[in-house]
Order: structure tokens, then sequence, then C-alpha cells
């Protein structure tokens, strides 16, 4: 009966690397890069859509505006009728005059322009905060609809569109960069299946005698997917690496420069379901193609 | 010898330590030799140079033949067929009651398993130690590395090659690389041991130790292949002579009926 090999295997394999150092570290590099800019795409989409679902639902992306001169208590129960409304999270009614203080801190040295004006010329506002992360723009617009037939209410303004549309900019940006890695991803695969022809091709000899002595197809090519795996996970572990110390450096960075809290919540690295995704990836991406590539090398060998 | 061989694989089968000591005390135990055809093998490399032309012989179990005939005579290119290393361009080559026009590439690697070839150049894997290269084709044949290493231990050892266990190929004299090559070509206890040109290389004195291997794998049972154009050696060992000549069979092929 047939055995399988383990230690004949590793030992071919891990000789074949110490063999031809140079191919392997292209070849581990190549699937590093891919990782690396995969991974970076895909923290950056994710974090920048992050950033945005979270200044949507910190921030209140619904304004109401009251008619002007209604009454405090008129406007507490115009509030309190859009709290009811099932897709709304809070509100928080601002009277007139916080409006204007609010205003004169927006305009900062150029208050000046606000000196003289009464604070009843600006409406009562309530804000309103949406419930978990919704940044679909139909349900805002659907609430936005039914909140302008109340009573009392001038105007309704919905930042939600435009929080929507950045949030998909992000998603976009994220598909366009794994879309890229991916393109990069079947790029190492061409130069995984080239150096292993070439392997192959450097050990012509080896392959003839092996084939002459009477070894199957697997016998020939498991070394092979065992050298493109190690390849594969050193590339995998050095994009991975890579872009950890490249995210805490960002990080550290922007928390020195006291830019953190522009982020909400808060950066985040790969899930790490993902980080085992990635960790997988550089093996079987080296294992495929340097095997496949080596089978291939095979069948067009005469012997 | 051989029904020595025989019990002692059946002994390792069932009692395995025992049948290794059986194994020991036989020495080189091969699998029973296969009786080899030729029927009308011609070989034509493109464009339109012909190796071997309507080529009919027959070699029985157990036998010692050499294939002589000056350079270009087709006589590797015979050795590779027996090998099924090449397919005929017309014929048939039977080896065991098997057509190896037939079979396929798992076939052929299985036939090659119990068949051992010896090279003129050696054709060792520089990377690997003597005892590595020469465990190989055990290891391809399914024993376990260490199985593997073991009987290659003790075969380099019956062979007076223990001393070169460790070394590599390229620190060998070409004596000791045949010699290495030929305990590769031995350590699958094979029925045909086919060599083209092993001592074509070499020195009379390493020659005549490659020749006494051979004899004594021979002498275990296996059916023997020798291409030369040696005369000394075809002095040295009796045998059956098969003359080629610009890929006609000119003598000694009793032909395949």
């Amino acid at each position: 009966m047939r055995r399988f090999h383990p230690f004949y295997f590793v030992r071919r394999a891990l000789a074949n690397l110490r063999g031809a150092p140079r191919p392997a570290a292209v070849t581990a590099s190549t699937i590093a890069i891919a990782i690396f800019l995969f991974g970076a795409f895909w923290v950056f989409g994710e974090n920048l859509y992050r950033t945005l679902v979270g200044w949507a639902g910190e921030g209140d992306p619904l304004v109401v505006y009251a008619k002007r001169g209604l009454p405090p208590a008129t406007t507490e129960a115009l509030a309190r009728q859009i709290q009811t409304q099932p897709e709304v999270a809070r509100v928080r009614v601002i009277p007139p005059a916080e409006g204007l203080k609010d205003l004169r801190r927006t305009l900062g040295s150029d208050a000046d322009v606000l000196e003289g004006i009464d604070a009843e010329v600006l409406p009562a506002i309530v804000s309103v905060g949406l419930r978990g992360t919704t940044l679909d723009p139909t349900v805002t617009e659907l609430l936005a609809a039914r909140i302008r037939h109340f009573e009392g209410v001038e105007m309704v303004d919905s930042q939600v569109a435009w929080i929507e549309r950045f949030a998909k900019l992000g998603r976009w940006l994220m598909w366009v960069g794994i879309g890229w890695a991916l393109i990069l991803g079947f790029g190492s695969l061409l130069v995984i299946g080239n150096s292993a022809r070439l392997a192959a091709l450097t050990r012509k000899e080896e392959i003839e005698v092996l084939r002459l002595v009477g070894a199957s197809e697997a016998f020939i090519v498991v070394p092979f997917f065992i050298e493109g795996a190690v390849q594969g996970l050193a590339g995998s572990l050095l994009g991975t690496g890579a872009l950890a110390a490249a995210f805490f450096a960002l990080e550290r960075s922007l928390e020195d420069g006291s830019l953190l809290p522009l982020f909400t919540p808060s950066l985040a690295f790969l899930e790490p379901r993902l980080i085992v995704v990635l960790l997988t990836a550089g093996p079987l991406l080296g294992a495929i193609g340097s095997a496949g590539s080596a089978r291939r090398y095979l069948r067009g060998v005469e012997l | 010898m051989i029904i020595l061989c025989d019990l002692a694989k059946l002994a390792k089968r069932h009692l395995l330590g025992a049948g290794r000591d059986l194994r020991r005390s036989a020495s080189l135990c091969y699998d029973s030799p296969r009786v080899i055809r030729l029927y009308h093998v011609s070989k034509v490399y493109p464009p339109r140079f012909t190796a071997l032309s309507d080529v009919s012989l027959a070699i029985e179990p157990g036998e010692f033949v050499f294939l002589t005939g000056p350079s270009g005579a087709g006589k590797t290119t015979l050795l590779r067929l027996l090998l099924g290393a090449e397919t005929p361009t017309v014929g048939q080559v039977v080896i065991g009651g098997r057509n190896l026009v037939r079979l396929g590439r798992r076939g052929i690697a299985k036939l090659r398993r119990s068949t051992g070839m010896v090279f003129q150049d050696a054709k060792l894997l520089p990377g690997l130690p003597v005892l590595d290269n020469v465990a190989l084709p055990a290891e391809a044949a399914g024993e376990s590395s260490k199985e593997a290493r073991r009987k290659a231990f003790a075969l380099l050892r019956d062979l007076g090659l223990k001393d070169l266990v460790r070394r590599y190929p390229r620190s060998l004299s070409g004596g000791e690389q045949q010699r290495v090559a030929l305990a590769r070509a031995l350590v699958n206890e094979p029925g045909l041991l086919l060599a083209d040109e092993p001592t074509g290389n070499l020195d009379e004195e390493s020659a005549r130790r490659v020749v006494e291997l051979m004899v004594r794998a021979h002498s275990g049972g296996a059916t023997v292949v020798l291409a030369t154009h040696d005369p000394q050696l075809l002095g040295a060992v009796s045998g059956r002579q098969i003359t080629l000549r610009a890929g006609h069979l000119v003598d000694g092929g009793a032909a395949a009926e």
C-alpha cells in the first residue's frame, strides 16, 4: 500500500527553499504586497464607513424648524409628537436664544455681525436623532415628509442624503480597493506560477530522475505545494504584520495630533476573522499557484 | 535463492519483524523477474531519424543480457523503451504480460518502481546525501522515510558503501557515484535491472566493482539488461549478447513469438 510521506515532502520542500531563496523571497514579497493592499483598502473603507455612520448616529441628521414665534410649550408638544415616531431615537429642542448662542460660537471672531439681532428672529429647532444607524435616505425622507405635516413645522432639513453619499463613496472606495487587491492577487498567482515553473525548470533533472524511479505525479508535486504554502504563509504574515504596524503607527500619530476624536467611535483594525482569512489566503494562493504550475509543467514533459 | 526471497517477502508481509530478519539472511531479494518481449518495434525521432527498426526479441526471466553495438546503434533507445520512457513508433513492448504502449502514466510509474535503471552519468540528485539518494525510489514506492532509509542503509552496507552515506554526490568519485546509482537502482529489489553504459566513464577498477554488483543482483534473481560497447566487460561476465547496428538487430535476439 502506498503511503503519504509528510516527512519526506517537508524535508524536500525546505531543502528546495534553502536551495533557491531568491525566487522564494520574490514570491513571498508579492503575496505580502497583495495581502497588505487588500487589508489596507479594507481597513480604510471600513473605517471611513464606520466614521460616517458614527457621525450620523451621534449627530442629528434631521433638523425640524418650527414656525417663528411658536410658543415654547407648543414647541415642546411638537418635539413630543416627533419623539413618538418609530424611527426616532431622541429629540432635542433648541430654543431661539440657544440657537443664537450656537451661531455666535460657530462664527467665532465674526460673531460681531450678530450684534443687535434679537433671538426671536430665529425659529426654535427640534434636532432629531435617528434610531440605530439608519442611513437609508428613503426611510428618512418618508419620516421628514410625515413631520412636515405636523402642526407648527416650518421646514424639515435632512442631512442623511449627503451622509449616505459619503458612506456610498466609502463603500465604493473599499470595493475598488478590494478589486484592485484581487487583481494584484491574480498577479501574484502569475508570479507564483512563474517562479514555480522556473523552479521546476531548474529542477528538471531531479524531476526526470523522480519520474524514472517511478515517483507518482503527487509525489513530485506535493513538495512544490508545500513550498508554495510556506512562501504564501511568509507573505501573509509579512503583509498582515506590516499592515498592523502601519495601522497602529497611524493611530498613534493621530492620537498625538489629537485627530483621533474625528473618527467615531474610533479607528478599528481588521476583525479577527478577516485576519484569519488573510493569513489563510496567502498559503492557499501560494500552494495552488505553485502546485498548479508544477503540475502543468509535468504534464508537458515526456518520460 | 528466489524461493528464499519469496518466503522472506511472505514472512515480512505477515510477521513484519521476522521478515526483516529473513531478508537480512537472504541479502537482496528481488521481485519475480518478468518475461520481456519486443514485437516489431521501430522508433523514429522527428523529423526522420530511425533509432530502432523492426526489432523483435525475447528476454527470459533471470537472464543476463548484454546489449552491444557502436554508438548510435539504438541501445539507449531500447533501454528507454523497456523503462517506458519512450513509446515505440511501431510495434509493442510487453513486460510481464503488460503492453507498455497501453499503460497510462500510473501504470508506467508502477512498472518503474519494480525496475532499476542505471545511467552512464549516474544522475544522482546533488542536493541529497547518498543515503537519501538511495532511499528515494523506496520512498517513491510508498515506503515511509524511516523504512526507506533503513533499507538504503542496509543496502549500502551490503554493497560496501557504508562510509558514503552522509556524503553528497559532488564529493564522490565517478566510480563511487556509479556504485551509489546502482544501489539506488537496487533498493526496491527490482525484478529487472537496466543499465546504460554504467562503466563508460569509469577506470578499470571502478568498472570491475560496478559489474560485480550487477552480477550480485543477477545471482539474486534479477534479470539484467546491460548496454555496453566495452569488450572487457563482455569477457568478464557470462551472458547472452544482443547486438544492434544502426537500429537493426543483427545478433543474439531470440525473436519474440
